[in-house]
């Protein structure tokens, strides 16, 4: 009982992380209709601005606050630096899928180069003890993480639904070139949704950092994203949502009752399956192609 | 009217987007052989029929067949095997191709050799591509394009493009060509050679043509029955001098004067 | 011998970025996975070879029709019902990790999980190699020139036209997939003959972002570009210890300024041939002056450009 609690405890704090990465991976791909590769560069490299600061002794908050910082500033310079002119000039998809998968190399190696593979232990602060409830011992890191997944999720939800930026968001993610002759600064539309993006990759960075380690290869988690966003339905924000809870409850059983090492193996799997069956994810609407 | 002379019949198509009617209970069958002509304004839904035709929209409900079979749910490159072409509002080319591989691609969509020969470079090979080479040559120098046969598709003048996407059409294997506003763009002159062209192409190719078009006089010089869709609804169907003078036809393109309350 | 083994490592080289330019370059699919071809294709060869007493060369091709299998299996998900690349792209990213995570924990004493497979024979030779890569390149030169190839690059340029002048979209992605899994497995299983030892590391991220840089320099549409290409990075990897390091940085920013500037590559749509280097050495000198300046309005463009990015900010 204590640990299928425990387990419950994991999946949805780690489920919370996912959805929360799977809906800024998923907002910039229904706007802009690409998948953005350099969502794992942008996150590893807020997760390391947090670990510096952390390191420096300012304490969590602070830290959290700099990743953030960080994530939003790297993304957008990614943004105006490689996607906006190429989006300029009409490129294909597949050249802005490559430029982006070159933004992911250049950060990683960068780091990788600069400081090194170890693997570097984020404190966690204030929030690594253990809390008690009901007798169980529960990681307060896990708590905090689904909390602030929820509570990102709810702000995010009400941003899109109930503000003006919100709804020339939500009419761009329908169709770009219309909201443009509507009269949306598709711009700006394009700075606050990189700038979204870049936040929810710095609090998975950061929460992963804590849970788990920093290291130069932790942008490997965005495939996680990906996957979860595939399972939910590309292009769909909810789905985005329910598939990194789905992912991460899957995930978790796969951990604690078959073997870690196979987790991963399980995600892939599940894609497959679901795409053999759902080819639009659970969510997913049809896609009619425009002629 | 017996069934063999159908030989694309629509039945009650329905196509919705959502609470949106793109094409609302229309009924339209082409003869073998006709020359029809599909108008409207803008937004009727014409290209949206055409799309339900060719495979690329499945409708809501209704029924389309062609020569007997159903077309509904078949994939648009099955639709063109079974004889049906088309061309594109918006020129679809390939660009960086040449003018003489953008009309072999029609005849060798289905590849006639096998993969091994192929890779192998047989002779055999090498020969079957000179003889589609050939064919496609013929349709260039019906479109009257021969000369830019090695040109890349792409930096041609929007005319000659045009006229590249019919050559394209034509070398499928085809018996009903759709044509999406092939005069778009173009002055009187224009549109009068591109008469003549259709006309000729109608006769020498024995095709059932489908002709959606702006230019009035275009469709009225070429088109024995004229379909007008108005708002995804079927207006009118007729010959080209009742459509010219049926009163809802004028309405639907020029509006209507406000009554003063 | 240091030097055949640069050869042999050009060789299995260009026979895998000749797979994936089909792919990528011919028929515009983004992969990162082909890795994870080369490993399938390795491991089965090496182990065909090993436990069945299988001759090399049936080895290698049969290593060559299990990447095929996976690759159909795992491909042809995301490529039925017109789903957007995107699907396929994540399918591939995710396909090179499984692969590589699956070997690893298979702790048994045939195929000794992380650790891998030693004492393989030698039995690829530089010019076994050198054979292997100019017949492949060549039967890949004919295919692309051939109504396959064609149908391929129509699907690149024009999805929907293609589709609606009879390409199958599905059979000819397919078709394209397969090919270059062959292509990537094959290089593979050479390798593996030659290094006598591989794990699921040779078979690493690292080298699927090899390929496509080398995609990317090259050029699509192109064959002797992306061969080209794969000489000389294969070259300068060798021969410059501190490039290699860095490299992966290097790759990162050139893939950018790449699809930036000129996203079809140094030799996009085009092919080496003796008439075209004399035209292009005709060209330049003719017009020394008009490329200078386009340079210099290049550069002034770069510089404005910052300057307005301010601004707008």
């Amino acid at each position: 009982m204590t640990i299928l609690i425990q387990q419950l405890i994991t999946s949805v704090s780690v489920g919370g992380l996912y959805a929360v990465l799977a809906v800024g991976y998923a907002l910039i791909y229904s706007v802009f209709d690409f998948t953005n590769f350099a969502f794992g560069g942008v996150m590893m490299v807020s997760a390391f601005s947090g670990y510096y600061i952390s390191n420096a002794g300012f304490g969590t908050i602070p830290a959290m606050i700099v990743a953030i910082l960080t994530g939003i500033v790297v993304s957008i310079a990614v943004e105006l630096f490689a996607y906006r002119p190429m989006r300029k000039r009409n490129a294909k998809r597949l050249f802005l899928m490559i430029s982006a998968m070159g933004v992911n190399i250049f950060l990683t190696n960068l780091y990788l180069s600069l400081f090194g593979a170890n693997l570097r232990t984020l404190s966690s602060g204030f929030i690594s003890n253990t809390v008690s409830i009901m007798n169980v011992q529960i990681g307060a890191v896990d708590i905090a993480a689904f909390l602030t997944s929820v509570v990102a999720l709810a702000i995010l939800s009400f941003f899109l639904y109930k503000t003006r930026p919100g709804i020339t968001v939500r009419a761009s993610a329908i169709d770009v070139s219309t909201a443009g002759l509507m009269g949306i600064n598709v711009n700006r539309v394009s700075l606050i949704v990189f700038a979204i993006s870049g936040i929810t990759a710095a609090i998975a960075g950061m929460f992963f950092g804590m849970k788990y380690t920093v290291y130069p290869g932790m942008g490997a988690m965005s495939t996680k994203a990906f996957i979860a966003s595939v399972i939910g339905g590309l292009g769909s924000l909810p789905g985005a949502v329910l598939g990194g809870f789905l992912l991460g409850i899957l995930e978790t059983l796969v951990t604690g009752y078959i073997s870690a090492t196979y987790r991963d193996i399980f995600s892939f799997g599940t894609m497959i399956i679901i795409l053999m069956f759902m080819p639009n994810g659970l969510i997913g609407k049809g896609d009619q192609s425009k002629l | 009217m017996n069934n063999s002379d159908n030989a694309l019949k629509v039945n009650n198509l329905v196509i919705r987007f959502g609470g949106l009617y793109a094409i609302d209970n229309v009924n339209m069958h082409i003869n073998k052989g006709e020359f029809v002509g599909l108008i409207g304004p803008n937004g009727a839904g014409k290209t949206t029929f055409f799309n339900s035709i060719t495979g690329n929209l499945i409708p809501t409900e209704g029924t389309i067949t062609y020569q007997g079979k159903s077309l509904i749910k078949k994939s648009p490159d099955k639709i063109s095997h079974m004889g049906i072409s088309r061309t594109f509002q918006n020129i679809r080319i390939f660009p960086k191709m040449t003018v003489l591989e953008n009309v072999c691609l029609p005849i060798h969509s289905k590849p006639t050799y096998n993969l091994f020969s192929a890779m192998l470079g047989l002779p055999s090979v090498k020969n079957e591509d000179k003889r589609i080479q050939e064919k496609a040559l013929d349709f260039l120098n019906r479109l009257g394009i021969e000369a830019y046969k090695d040109h890349q598709a792409g930096a041609l003048s929007y005319g000659l493009q045009r006229r590249l996407e019919i050559a394209r059409a034509l070398a499928a294997d085809l018996s009903l060509l759709l044509l999406d506003e092939p005069a778009a763009g173009m002055n009187n002159d224009e549109c009068n050679e591109l008469i003549e062209l259709l006309h000729g192409i109608h006769k020498d190719f024995n095709l059932s043509i489908m002709l959606i078009e702006h230019h009035i006089d275009v469709v009225l010089k070429l088109c024995s029955r004229i379909y007008v869709l108005n708002l995804g609804k079927l207006l009118a169907e007729g010959a080209p001098h009742e459509i010219q003078s049926n009163p809802d036809v004028i309405r639907a393109y020029l509006g209507e004067r406000r009554k003063k309350q | 011998m240091y030097i055949a083994s640069v050869v042999v490592t050009i060789c299995v080289n260009i026979v895998a970025v000749i797979g994936l330019a089909l792919l990528t370059g011919y028929t515009g699919m983004f992969s990162l996975g082909h890795a994870g071809f080369m490993c399938i294709g390795a491991y089965v060869a090496v182990l065909l070879n090993k436990y069945f007493i299988v001759p090399y060369v049936f080895a290698l091709i049969l290593g060559g029709f299990a990447s095929v299998l996976v690759s159909l299996i795992i491909g042809y998900p995301t490529l039925r019902n017109k789903l957007r690349g995107d699907y396929f792209a994540i399918c591939m990213l995710g396909f090179g990790t499984v692969v590589r995570l699956i070997l690893n924990n298979m702790n048994n004493p045939i195929t000794n999980g992380a650790l891998g497979i030693t004492n393989i024979p030698k039995l690829t030779t530089l010019w076994s190699a050198l054979l292997f890569m100019l017949v492949l390149v060549y039967f890949m030169w004919n295919f692309v020139n051939s109504q396959y190839g064609k149908n391929c690059v129509a699907i690149q340029q024009q999805e929907v036209a293609a589709e609606m002048m009879g390409v199958s979209i599905v059979r000819t992605k397919l078709l394209s997939l397969a090919i270059s899994a062959f292509y990537c497995a094959v290089s593979g299983g050479i390798l593996g003959f030659w290094l006598q030892y591989i794990a699921p590391a040779t078979f690493s991220d690292t080298r699927s972002n090899d390929f496509l840089a080398t995609l990317v320099t090259g050029g699509i549409n192109s064959i002797t570009g992306p061969l080209l290409a794969s000489v000389f990075l294969t070259t300068m990897l060798e021969y410059l210890r501190f490039f290699a390091n860095w490299r992966l940085v290097v790759y990162g920013l050139l893939f950018i300024l790449i699809m930036r500037f000129l996203p079809e590559g140094i030799m996009g749509y085009k092919e080496f041939s003796l008439k075209n280097t004399i035209k292009f050495f005709k060209e330049f000198s003719q017009n020394k002056v008009k490329i200078m300046e386009k340079w210099m309005r290049f550069c002034a463009k770069l510089t404005k450009k910052t300057n307005n990015k301010e601004r707008k900010l």
